[in-house]
């Protein structure tokens, strides 16, 4: 090629990867307004980042407007496993007997995630859509050991640093303090990472490339290999319908580790418990201040009188193996669990007292019925907190 | 790898575009040199980037004077370090292990003391591109005067990560040019080496990764054909990894102006393992033949020293890649095969006669050859000396 016809090459070749670039951007940014899964009814392990399938924030803000109209109020849930509804087929999802039981009033959107913290992912598109003026009820569950988490921490950590730099949520000095001073307090490798994720958001913030990324694999073509779906991972994820399975007869239940499981339930309540002057065993003085600190940083004020936190309760057949002082201590965890969270101006209920073993398809996760029990528990709530 | 990284596109959005703006050579010069060193630092962290600042120091100090006798000591000094760092606790536990366990734990108890958590990021790389320098010194070459041509030599922070080994002769000359003025034309062609790169890199090499991963634990079961699809998994990943890298240690250089050698041609489409190694990581093998092999021997002192000085080498190549006994033997392994390559046409007398014809018509039959030889060799890289000989069966009796 002669000198000029390649130098002319060169400089429409430089011209096409900048113009794409801004293209891709432009389309990103587009995509971020709208882009939601179809017939959306949670996060499915198909669409989650268990299968490498990583939503942007916009999303989840997207997902939570779609069906809203005035005059209705958000309930956004958040949460874990539990509250996303796995081991409920798509047809018995909690959160949908929620809206039956609400009406048309309301509108449910389920945000919860598998392995989720309560302050991140719906409590942060909670907190920026009612900082905008709309009427939201924010739903999240925890156990009493657990706290609330940190919403930078963990993999959905990336759903706060995307909110914050595309300037969704309120300027709260607790909530930065605390942040600050988690991360200074990480190992080197993992501020390293947690640096590489803000910046991601950073990026995220001006190019979009997540949500450009996430559209096309949602709709057009996936690239990465995950065992969840195996040779059919280059498809689209549209093509991945929500397969959970529905829970196999209750007395086929409960059998996977049961004493690994069992010491898990112990573990929930006795980390709580430190020895009392007598000997004997006492919750741990210096845990509501811990609990209420944690609480104070994650949830801003505003959305606090409207937020329900949910104690998942572990399933019978394990608390009936627990010892009656064992017991007891659980108990009494969990109210004072749900004290202190009251005390910090959230709604709190222990969801799961009085269940059924035919309501808990293993340890912590709930069946349809299940599930719908829960339902009405939360729709009393809510109805109750909307109209104080 | 730190060039998918968000750091890395941020770093790169900066750099660039102050680099292509940036006429004066000297002001190119220094934000290329700071460019450079906040790159080490980042990648490297302090405690690695230490080692190398006291040894790339000694080196340019050491050959500065041309005399021969501190060229060598600055060769010894390199390779030294990365005994040091990289192959001590071998030395100690797998080496000497073998022969006195006590002494062996002692001593392993010790210079673990002594040592960091890991070795400095990329030594091999540093050490390699020193002992060059060195050496070509030693030889009667001009040393390096500048020392911010020495530091770029050095950290070029495109080939920091995993080469390509640089030689100093041809990196200078296009250093300047670089320096001087880039061309659109190898903007153009440096982006486009770098998409290559990262589409090897990340698309096809990790998405293996993940697929081997996942497959590895369960290779015993698997029927004969996916264990072989296993082993051409394994065999594609490594080679569209590293040249993944290379690619785009090319492309990001060429968006500078600036040439570095290439590192891979085609290797899976050699008809020989001569030929398959004048193919895979170029620069490497070229630095081990003119910097062991030949000062070795080479093939002057009949074909029984030849052959011996090739398993010596690749033992060495093998060693370089990890300090662990797989490393060795994978080197050994080619060692070995290159011995047959070169030694089968003598030994076997007219029948090697008729069979070197035979595959000089058909070099589809070397081919085949080559890659029967090259991929259970890459159980050998991947795994213990154990589960590859475990799988390497599995493999060549189809079970």
């Amino acid at each position: 090629m002669k000198p000029a016809a390649s130098r002319l090459g060169s400089w429409l070749l430089l011209a096409g990867i900048a113009a794409g670039f801004l293209l891709a951007c432009g389309e990103g940014h587009r995509a971020a307004a709208y882009s939601k899964p179809r017939a959306f009814t949670r996060f499915h392990q198909r669409i989650s980042p268990d299968a490498s399938f990583y939503p942007p924030y916009a999303m989840l803000e997207a997902l939570a407007l779609a069906r809203w109209a005035p005059g209705k109020t958000l309930v956004i849930i958040g949460g874990n496993s539990i509250l996303n509804g796995v081991a409920q087929p798509e047809s018995e999802v909690w959160s949908l007997r929620l809206q039956e039981m609400l009406g048309d009033r309301y509108v449910v959107v389920n945000l919860a995630f598998r392995g989720s913290m309560a302050a991140q992912g719906g409590a942060l598109v909670a907190e920026s859509l009612q900082r905008r003026g709309y009427p939201v009820i924010f739903v999240a569950n925890t156990y009493p050991h657990a706290g609330c988490g940190r919403a930078a921490d963990g993999p959905y950590g990336y759903f706060y640093w995307q909110a914050l730099h595309q300037g969704k949520l309120s300027d709260y000095p607790a909530r930065t303090a605390d942040l600050q001073r988690w991360r200074t307090a990480r190992p080197e490798a993992e501020r390293i990472k947690l640096a590489e994720t803000e910046l991601g958001a950073r990026i995220e913030a001006v190019t979009r490339a997540q949500s450009l990324w996430v559209h096309v694999s949602y709709r057009h073509l996936f690239t990465v290999w995950n065992f969840i779906l195996g040779r059919d991972f280059w498809r689209p994820r549209v093509w991945a319908p929500d397969n959970e399975p529905a829970a196999p007869p209750v007395e086929e239940r409960f059998r996977h580790e049961p004493e690994a499981e069992l010491a898990t339930v112990r573990g929930f309540t006795e980390t709580l418990y430190v020895p009392g002057p007598s000997g004997s065993p006492q919750l741990d003085p210096a845990w509501p201040t811990r609990l209420g600190d944690e609480i104070e940083a994650a949830f801003v004020p505003a959305l606090r009188p409207r937020m329900l936190m949910l104690l998942s309760q572990s399933a019978p057949p394990y608390l009936e193996r627990l010892t009656p002082a064992e017991r007891s201590r659980n108990r009494a965890a969990y109210a004072a669990a749900a004290r202190i969270w009251r005390d910090h101006g959230i709604n709190t209920i222990v969801a799961g007292e009085g269940f059924a073993a035919s309501d808990y398809f293993d340890r912590l996760h709930l069946t349809g019925e299940g599930g719908r029990k829960v339902a009405a528990l939360v729709a009393e709530q809510i109805t109750q907190m909307n109209s104080d | 790898m730190i060039f998918n990284t968000y750091w890395f596109i941020g770093f790169c959005a900066v750099f660039f575009p102050v680099f292509w703006l940036l006429r004066l050579p000297g002001l190119r010069r220094t934000w290329l040199l700071a460019g450079c060193a906040y790159f080490h630092y980042h990648f490297a962290g302090p405690a690695g980037v230490l080692p190398i600042v006291a040894i790339g120091i000694a080196t340019y100090l050491l050959a500065l004077p041309r005399i021969r006798l501190l060229c060598a000591l600055g060769v010894v000094l390199a390779v030294a370090t990365l005994c040091f760092y990289k192959y001590a606790v071998f030395l100690c536990h797998d080496a000497i292990g073998l022969l006195a366990p006590r002494l062996a734990a002692d001593l392993g108890r010790q210079v673990q003391d002594l040592l960091p958590g890991a070795p400095p990021l990329a030594v091999s790389f540093f050490v390699f591109e020193f002992v060059h320098y060195q050496i070509e010194v030693y030889r009667g070459h001009e040393p390096i005067r500048r020392p911010d041509d020495f530091i770029l030599f050095a950290i070029h922070f495109p080939s920091l990560t995993a080469g390509p080994i640089k030689r100093y002769g041809d990196y200078l000359p296009s250093l300047r040019q670089g320096l001087t003025g880039v061309s659109p034309e190898d903007v153009a062609a440096g982006a486009t080496r770098l998409a290559l790169g990262l589409v090897k890199k990340v698309v096809l090499a990790d998405n293996l990764t993940l697929v081997i991963d996942f497959h590895q634990p369960q290779f015993t079961s698997l029927p004969p054909g996916q264990a072989w699809l296993f082993a051409g998994a394994l065999s594609a990943r490594i080679l569209l990894d590293f040249s993944g890298y290379s690619d785009m240690a090319i492309g990001l250089s060429r968006m500078m102006g600036i040439r570095l050698p290439e590192n891979f041609h085609y290797p899976y489409a050699a008809t020989s393992l001569q030929d398959f190694w004048q193919r895979w990581h170029i620069s490497l093998t070229s630095w081990i033949r003119d910097y062991i092999y030949i000062p070795l021997g080479g093939n002057r002192h009949g074909l029984a020293r030849q052959l011996l000085n090739a398993m010596i080498v690749f033992a060495l190549c093998g060693l370089w890649h990890g300090p662990a006994w797989n490393f060795v033997l994978w080197g050994l392994w080619h060692g070995a095969g290159l011995v047959l390559n070169h030694a089968y046409p003598r030994l076997l007398g007219p029948l090697g006669t008729r069979l070197a014809g035979l595959f000089a018509r058909f070099p589809v039959l070397g081919w085949a050859l080559t890659l029967l030889w090259v991929i259970p060799g890459w159980l050998l890289f991947f795994y213990e000396p154990a589960t590859a000989w475990r799988m390497a069966v599995k493999l060549f009796t189809f079970a």
